[in-house]
């Protein structure tokens, strides 16, 4: 996948949130489904909410939310989550 | 008035003409039959149930009827008629019965969306209630048989329904539907119990109806708070264990057991919410009744003095 490609959630008004602890559960009112994500998928969508970003933005972010070196393996876990949610369709690329 | 109120010829000759009227819980159901068994098996199973004479608002018009034609006499069957409709395709003959009951749960999950329905069995004791949300198999109608059998409240075996506006839980106490090997569990453990006849061959698989305990009709306008969630599995040769649930992984669970939790939309989801924020989650896995019952007890007896 390309690295330039920007991301953005779909829109806002759409993504209902509600947290216990680490998980995060997020309703899309656009098409009626329920997810269940973890702390990193909640960084990364949440994040996505506020503005759109390509994956070396979403990997500084993570590096420094969770403390940990922005490497080939975070971004490769980046661009396998953005897939995902892409298919899970919350969010979507602008070019 | 009590539907036991009637002689048994009173019963049949108004269910074979103008129908009864019953009361389960919140709903008013018009009744109508002229089938023995039908006839018979409600006669003994809901025999502490509401019997309206005042008819105000209906909400369901059910009938059980034999089809026109040959199906009279070549491999009898029968009908389940909605408001005049036939909803279902027709069963053999001698699962009328089941067929009502089946029937009544169809026009509950699919009507009243005012609630926020489980397929869960809900039971209470001591002001502490709990949902047990389950898929067919797992061990819920047979430890909901066995609670409701010592002393637990029965508000339902199948249908969870809750209020959207704050979280009540609304009793529904009919009769409890038990399956194959689980029919005969429950007959020694409560042979004061009232059963239906076993109906064979039904799709899934035999099945008998449990009476509803007397108590727990009587208290059908008494609502409760919703304590804790429970998923009940039961495992042969299993030891007890109640492990405690993630409330993340126990609101995906209950979503997937809610009959109208999608069709709610963001009702559904903040309602689901709420009721996971305010309840203990729980995985529960059996294979002694006896024991099981034993640890909702003691559940109940923590819990009732935070209650």
């Amino acid at each position: 996948m390309s690295e330039q490609v920007r991301w953005r959630a779909i829109s806002g008004f759409m993504l209902h949130w509600h947290k216990w602890g680490n998980e995060h559960i997020v309703y899309n009112a656009g098409s009626g489904d329920t997810h269940l994500f973890n702390d990193f998928a909640a960084l990364i969508l949440s994040s996505l909410q506020e503005e759109a970003a390509m994956v070396d933005e979403l990997s500084q972010l993570c590096a420094s939310s969770f403390k940990q070196d922005e490497n080939d393996e975070l971004h490769a876990q980046i661009n396998e989550l953005l897939l995902e949610l892409d298919r899970l369709g919350v969010i979507e690329r602008i070019h | 008035m009590k539907i036991s109120d009637l002689s048994l010829v009173d019963l049949k000759q108004r269910l074979g003409t103008s129908g009864i009227y019953l009361r389960t819980g919140p709903f008013v159901t018009r009744l109508q039959s002229k089938i023995p068994s039908v006839v018979n098996n409600f006669a003994r199973l809901y025999a502490n149930n509401s019997l309206l004479e005042n008819i105000g608002f209906v909400d369901f018009h059910v009938s059980l009827a034999a089809p026109h034609g040959l199906r009279r006499w070549y491999r009898p069957q029968v009908m389940f008629h909605f408001d005049d409709q036939v909803p279902f395709k027709p069963l053999p003959y001698q699962q009328a019965f089941p067929m009502m009951e089946w029937g009544l749960n169809w026009c509950i999950s699919n009507h009243a969306h005012q609630y926020l329905i489980l397929h869960s069995a809900v039971i209470e004791k001591n002001g502490f209630a709990a949902i047990l949300p389950a898929p067919p198999g797992s061990g819920k109608s047979t430890l909901c048989a066995g609670l409701v059998s010592r002393g637990w409240r029965l508000l339902s075996d199948e249908l969870g329904l809750i209020t959207l506006e704050n979280l009540d839980l609304v009793p529904l106490a009919r009769p409890v539907n038990l399956k194959n090997q689980s029919i005969d569990v429950i007959k020694r453990f409560a042979p004061q119990a009232i059963f239906s006849p076993e109906f064979a061959d039904t799709n899934k698989g035999t099945v008998a109806l449990m009476q509803a305990p007397v108590s727990s009709v009587t208290r059908s306008n008494e609502f409760v708070k919703p304590a804790c969630i429970i998923i009940p599995k039961y495992t042969s040769g299993a030891a007890t264990h109640l492990e405690q649930e993630s409330k993340g992984n126990m609101f995906m669970h209950v979503a997937d057991s809610a009959f109208n939790y999608s069709l709610l939309g963001l009702t559904g989801f903040k309602t689901l919410v709420k009721l996971i924020d305010r309840c203990d989650c729980y995985t529960f896995t059996y294979s002694k009744l006896e024991e099981a019952i034993r640890t909702f007890d003691e559940l109940a007896t923590v819990n009732s003095i935070t209650c």
